[in-house]
């Protein structure tokens, strides 16, 4: 039995990796190297994932190339949960991974979208060259190629947190197995409060 | 005063000549209550004809608020630099989309980031952050307090 | 044929009357093995000419020189959860991408591929093929109401819009053919294009050939007529909400309406399966060596089915270049050349032809 669950996992695996289509989800400058990757000299063709679906109910592959201000987050994390199981993601640049540049002082940007979503492969650059990107790819298709069916199913649900956006300061988020280790929590912390907060101005 | 400048522009108006930039663009200092005249008369005048506004920005002296406007004329192929000093606990300004319609989307990124109210403003609500964000962040007595803040913190 | 096959269930030991029956499934299961078949080698030879026109390679990695490509898209579409909205109705969501594929396989056996196999070989073959292709219109609007999306009811009206204005010079330019042909049956139409390349309809309705290229495009929804699934206007149109298997059909039904769009222009025009020579490469070749007739007969079909099929991919490489060379229409430009343009073309095509044939 354990041989034809393998065989079974080796075909699926393999064909999952080798047809990965992404998600047009290109917010600011690391869009450019995205759709340069997808041009003549850098074909992100060769590897199969050439039809960029801009449906998110087709895709699955969501790369995030681009900074995620406050303001696209909840559009990010509704476009994440259309995706239709099997999926990953791909953190395309510095802004996606850390908060790149505005990570020090901006008001608007959320810093590294593991914050929101679960990541499968960080790619830092600023940009990342298109050839970084294809090397990203490549790793996320050995990934996928070592996954088990029956491991998937639980790293699902690990990674099912309840959004709640709600005007209350005390909401809180809702895991469902609380004995799997969380690898990125959800949005809202229990209570924000001011005191805590130490940014300071100079006044000019 | 005017004589100072190339363009002619009529005194009652009240414009003030403040300086000249490098690369010869004059900058003038328009009154808030006049500017809706003001630039009606730089737009139709056919010797000032400033057809094109280029950009509406604010400026944070920490005295006083400004309102920059930079104009620009295809047919003279001239630009132009008004400011307009605003009190600073009550920083409002009539609104120049009347006359420009680019002004429309400017001033509400103005009103997002620095709090200028535009009076007789078509739409004015905040159009970069998003729609219920407390403070207005260029000032330069901004604390960022919103809560969306803590998704920034693990 | 059929002696020998039952022949050979005769030596299993089956009776009689199980050949008679099984008999008649045979050509439709054949017909949709070369659906099959067909899919699976024009999704990558999509992929592949419009990445040679581009200067790119296409997929390469997959198996040797991406062969496999297909394979690893099916098997994957086959295992992708299959997400249906709260608010969709259910009966029509599911049933939209069948309406849109069936009548594709059915168009598939009406087709003559060969003198002898053709599925359904009736008197009326060419009308019921038009029949046929107005239902996949009715799919597609079903397939962007119940998706219960403002983007799929727009994608979904505008390709009913699309489907039905093409549709009329479409089938005004066929007209041509029937009256050329003096019969509405597929294998006629063939058969009367006989004596190689310059007997062909080509030359006899040219302007018709012209429209009835163009309307089939529209008619399958490509580039540059793709407006119902653009992907810039309408995220995806009409097949936003579709996720795994429903979406492979609707992928399916794309590329095999497409296949079969080509035999319908290469029977009508092109002269179907005959040679652009007076006569048969294998009689010319081989009638000297070979004294048994059934043998050359074999040898006959074999290249009436590649003369057929090299035409028709012909046909489909020209409609993959323009894929990749035009942009998209608007949806004012799309209604404005359809009905202003091609509609009149058409109608002169459908005199000049019928003159012709009066006084010729």
């Amino acid at each position: 039995m354990k041989i034809i669950l393998t065989a079974v996992d080796a075909l699926y695996n393999w064909a999952r990796s080798n047809s990965l289509w992404p998600l047009t989800f290109a917010t600011s400058c690391c869009g450019i190297e995205m759709i340069s990757t997808s041009a003549a000299t850098f074909d992100i063709a060769r590897f199969g994932a050439e039809v960029f679906r801009a449906s998110p109910r087709q895709a699955d592959l969501m790369i995030t190339a681009g900074t995620i201000t406050h303001k696209m987050a909840p559009a990010m994390v509704q476009l994440y949960e259309q995706m239709p199981e099997p999926k990953y993601v791909i953190a395309m640049g510095a802004c996606c991974v850390t908060g790149g540049m505005y990570e020090n002082d901006s008001y608007s940007v959320v810093r590294g979208i593991d914050r929101l979503i679960p990541v499968d492969v960080y790619l830092p650059g600023c940009p990342p060259r298109p050839e970084a990107l294809l090397d990203a790819i490549i790793k996320l298709q050995e990934k996928i190629k070592t996954e088990s069916l029956m491991q998937r199913r639980k790293y699902l649900e690990a990674h099912k947190p309840k959004v709640i956006y709600s005007d209350d300061k005390n909401c809180e988020v809702l895991l469902p197995h609380p004995e799997i280790e969380v690898i990125h929590w959800g949005v809202q912390k229990t209570g924000y409060d001011k005191s805590n907060d130490k940014t300071e101005v100079e006044s000019a | 005063m005017p004589e100072a400048m190339n363009l002619v522009i009529d005194e009652k108006y009240g414009v003030k000549f403040l300086d000249k930039t490098s690369d010869n663009v004059e900058v003038i200092e328009v009154k808030p209550d006049m500017l809706v005249e003001t630039t009606t008369y730089l737009k139709m005048n056919k010797d000032t004809r400033f057809d094109v506004l280029l950009s509406v920005s604010g400026v944070d002296k920490s005295p006083y608020f400004e309102v920059v406007y930079h104009l620009y004329s295809t047919v003279f192929n001239k630009k132009l630099i008004l400011k307009a000093v605003l009190n600073k606990n009550c920083p409002e300004i009539e609104s120049i989309s009347s006359v420009y319609s680019a002004a429309n989307w400017h001033e509400r990124e103005t009103y997002d980031l620095f709090g200028i109210n535009f009076q007789n403003h078509p739409d004015l609500e905040r159009i970069l952050l998003p729609g219920d964000w407390k403070g207005h962040p260029l000032r330069k007595d901004y604390v960022n307090n919103d809560e969306r803040l803590s998704w920034n913190e693990r | 044929m059929y002696e020998l096959y039952a022949k050979i269930l005769n030596i299993f030991g089956i009776p009689e009357i199980f050949a008679q029956m099984s008999w008649t499934v045979f050509p439709f299961a054949c017909v949709a093995a070369l659906l099959v078949l067909v899919v699976i080698f024009l999704v990558l030879m999509e992929r592949k000419v419009l990445a040679y026109l581009t200067v790119r390679k296409g997929p390469n990695r997959v198996g040797p020189n991406g062969f496999l490509q297909t394979f690893a898209d099916a098997i994957k579409l086959l295992f992708k959860e299959d997400i249906m909205s709260r608010d969709a109705n259910k009966l029509l969501f599911t049933l939209a991408p069948i309406i849109v594929f069936a009548p594709v396989m059915v168009i598939y056996g009406l087709m003559p591929f060969t003198e002898h196999f053709v599925a359904i070989n009736i008197a009326v073959g060419l009308f019921l093929v038009f029949a046929l292709s107005s239902i996949t219109t009715v799919g597609i609007v079903l397939a962007g109401w119940a998706s219960n999306n403002k983007y799929s009811l727009l994608g979904g009206m505008r390709s009913a819009a699309q489907a039905i204005s093409y549709e009329i010079p479409l089938v005004i330019a066929v007209l041509s053919i029937a009256v050329l042909a003096g019969s509405l049956n597929m294998l006629e139409i063939v058969k009367s294009q006989a004596g190689g390349i310059f007997s062909w309809n080509l030359w006899h309705a040219f302007i018709g050939f012209i429209v009835l290229f163009i309307c089939s495009i529209a008619e399958v929804n490509r580039i540059p007529f793709d407006l119902p699934e653009a992907e810039s206007e309408l995220v995806s149109g009409y097949n936003t909400e579709y996720s795994g298997m429903k979406f492979a059909l609707f992928f399916l039904a794309e590329y095999s309406a497409m296949f079969i769009i080509s035999v319908l222009i290469v029977t009508l025009f092109l002269g179907g399966y005959l040679p652009p020579f007076s006569d048969y490469l294998s009689v010319i070749l081989f009638q000297n060596i070979l004294n048994n007739q059934a043998l050359l007969n074999v040898f006959i079909h074999i290249e009436q089915g590649f003369w057929l099929i090299a035409k028709t991919y012909a046909i489909i490489f020209t409609i993959m270049w323009i894929r990749a060379t035009l942009p998209r229409l608007r949806a004012d430009q799309l209604m404005a050349f359809s009905w202003k343009f091609l509609l009149p073309l058409s109608f002169l095509n459908l005199i000049l032809v019928a003159t012709f044939k009066l006084f010729v």
